[in-house]
């Protein structure tokens, strides 16, 4: 009897370190630390367009309709492999893609487009920065995938491939 | 078993965890934002030492070289500026990146485990004591 109530404590804490360990090794957990967004409504964003300062654009302004939302710059190597896949949805795939350029410079985002083309169905110049902290994104390329509802439905961290989208994005389109 | 070595051990961890934690070391920030009003910087210094790095392993905002934590030190510095207060600061980044951003999580039925654990086990450890205390009177 002693015995079983020396054993009770310890297993116990035994139990609550078990809780503690297994909720840090559960991967979603990770996972929804890093895409913040995902299952969230996409903030109201409003950046001018690039070519056409006069204009604003955001992703609201595509509501009612799928849309990919991609952050890129035109300095970055991964947003340059990715850009024959962006090309080929731009023509492919019957989904609108909002480009939001990031840490970038005006010009060389200009540059950039002009030379591998342009996918996009409109692209806004991230000014201030807002746009990447609104969106919680920790660097580029990151592309989501936003319902007609406005719901980011998926947050996809680094760049697109052909595989990624048949996998993470093609079942939502469909 | 030796009741008294028990006693001993679990004074001394009753002890230990009664203490409080080891002063954080002064992070010093890398980039050279500066303040008017030394009450605002300090205030300034408080919050981004007191929010974790989205993107580093486990960072704070004022010890990260990332163009994130870059970006959420030049807006902290902004909103203090602005005579934002520090729930509206934690407000802006917790809705923006959620829980993880916060070193001290708030109270809640997903943390209240969390929360509880070291009263569990001051309680479990109390209890320890009362027996081992009992048993060696009564022996």
């Amino acid at each position: 009897m002693r015995r079983l109530l020396h054993v009770i404590p310890l297993a116990l804490l035994l139990l609550l370190a078990a809780v503690f360990v297994l909720r840090i090794m559960d991967p979603d957990a990770g996972d929804r630390a890093l895409r913040p967004m995902l299952g969230k409504q996409i903030p109201n964003l409003s950046l001018p367009v690039l070519g056409e300062p006069d204009k604003t654009v955001g992703p609201k302004d595509f509501s009612g309709d799928w849309l990919l939302v991609n952050l890129w710059g035109s300095w970055c190597a991964p947003c340059r492999d990715e850009h024959g896949e962006l090309m080929r949805i731009g023509t492919e795939e019957d989904v609108p893609i909002l480009g939001i350029n990031t840490w970038d410079a005006y010009e060389a985002a200009q540059a950039f487009l002009r030379e591998l083309g342009d996918p996009y169905t409109l692209v806004g110049f991230d000014v201030e920065g807002d746009a990447r902290m609104d969106l919680a994104v920790t660097g580029v390329p990151e592309t989501l995938l936003v319902d007609p509802h406005g719901l980011v439905v998926v947050h996809h961290i680094g760049p697109l491939t052909r595989d990624v989208f048949e996998a993470d994005f093609r079942g939502h389109l469909q | 078993m030796n009741t008294r070595a028990i006693a001993v051990l679990l004074g001394v961890f009753v002890v230990l965890l009664a203490l409080p934690p080891p002063a954080q070391a002064q992070a010093t920030s890398i980039d050279t934002l500066s303040f008017e009003d030394p009450q605002l910087e300090q205030r300034y210094r408080t919050l981004i030492e007191s929010f974790r790095c989205p993107v580093c392993q486990n960072t704070n905002l004022a010890g990260s070289d990332a163009p994130t934590a870059r970006d959420l030190r030049q807006r902290i510095y902004e909103m203090v500026s602005d005579g934002k207060s520090d729930a509206e600061i934690t407000a802006w980044i917790s809705e923006r990146y959620g829980d993880f951003v916060l070193y001290s999580p708030p109270l809640r039925g997903s943390t209240l485990l969390l929360w509880a654990a070291p009263l569990l086990i001051f309680l479990l450890a109390c209890g320890i004591l009362w027996r081992v205390l009992r048993s060696r009177r009564s022996a």
